[in-house]
């Protein structure tokens, strides 16, 4: 089970109302390479890993995921609170506030809603962790692409350091790759 | 002592005066060991792991795994009142524990690690205490809630902290 701790894993505290980037940004969240797609990715395929080992490491890393969706749930929420109608339509984000208002809601950049189709489990444990090591590079290249975008450093921080959480996840996700292709030769 | 001298401890700030008697505290080791600045990490196996403070900051405990984006440095973190600073440092223990437990679950018999894991645990658990019976609870299971419901009377993380 989880419990919730009344605080953010890293602080944001956007002060400047930017709708652009928030337009980008929700990508990370309901994007195929987003955070909500990784925590489900992970907490999904944790279940058949063949020993302790992966099943502790897809958990941990899975749970990290859904404080990742936070940070970016809130960022959004801060880039676009104080928003004016006025200034939702020019950002074409008036089809946004058509369906949801001035809420969340996790599509990817182009406002595709999020889809379980974005990522795959297979059973097989090489397969699933290649997958996610995957996923970890784009979601980093993804953070890239997002910090080319912008010159706010109260954005720009965050976006650091969700980017080089994902530099750390694919590291252990590949180490676990290698230890699971030692210890199964032969058997997947 | 009362909180405001811990924290004030915590964060350096006895050579700006804050303290009246901070003689008596510099002598107390216990309040010297909380201090993230403080914390021995020297006897990490290849001296891999870097301080709570710059690791929080950069998003990584490794400093053989840090990698730069375009020379763009990570943020400088600065608090807007004595809560945010607080909650800070509770913050910046609970992510040198996230990268830990996830390296502890690759490496489970690196001791310096799980020794590095286990005093990030008992600053947390402190601060967090301390924490608590000033701002109320950061958890449902806090004590602090003896006598009066708090969960829903302090900011969410959402919200702009001014």
């Amino acid at each position: 089970m989880w419990k919730y701790i009344k605080t953010l894993e890293y602080p944001v505290n956007i002060k400047k109302k930017d709708l652009r980037i928030a337009k980008y940004l929700v990508t990370q969240y309901g994007g195929s390479n987003g955070e909500l797609a990784a925590a489900f990715r992970y907490l999904n395929q944790r279940y058949t890993m063949p020993d302790d080992k992966g099943k502790a490491l897809l958990t941990d890393i899975g749970t990290e995921e859904l404080a990742h969706v936070e940070i970016i749930s809130t960022m959004i929420y801060q880039l676009m609170k104080d928003a004016t109608l006025d200034e939702l339509k020019k950002a074409g984000l008036d089809t946004h506030y058509a369906e949801h208002g001035r809420a969340l809601y996790p599509t990817d950049a182009n406002g595709v809603p999020f889809t379980i189709a974005y990522f795959a489990t297979t059973g097989d444990p090489l397969a699933d962790i290649s997958e996610d090591m995957a996923a970890e590079q784009k979601a980093r290249a993804v953070y890239e692409n997002l910090l080319d975008l912008t010159d706010d450093p109260d954005v720009i921080g965050p976006l650091l350091f969700l980017r080089q959480r994902e530099i750390i996840h694919f590291t252990r996700f590949k180490e676990l790759y290698n230890e699971y292709k030692k210890k199964y030769k032969n058997k997947m | 002592m009362n909180f405001n001298d811990y924290y004030n401890y915590l964060n350096g700030y006895n050579d700006m005066n804050y303290m009246p008697n901070s003689n008596q505290m510099i002598e107390d080791l216990n309040y010297q060991s909380l201090m993230p600045n403080n914390m021995n990490t020297s006897n990490n196996q290849n001296n891999n792991i870097i301080s709570t403070e710059e690791g929080f900051k950069r998003g990584n405990m490794f400093k053989n795994l840090y990698d730069e984006y375009k020379n763009l440095k990570p943020r400088k973190l600065t608090a807007n009142s004595e809560r945010e600073d607080m909650l800070m440092q509770i913050m910046e223990y609970n992510f040198a524990m996230i990268d830990l437990q996830l390296y502890l679950d690759m490496y489970p018999n690196d001791k310096d690690a799980l020794k590095l894991f286990n005093t990030y645990l008992n600053n947390k658990k402190e601060l967090t205490n301390m924490f608590e019976e000033k701002y109320g609870p950061l958890t449902i299971d806090s004590e602090v809630q003896r006598n009066n419901w708090l969960w829903d009377n302090s900011p969410w993380p959402w919200e702009v902290q001014k």
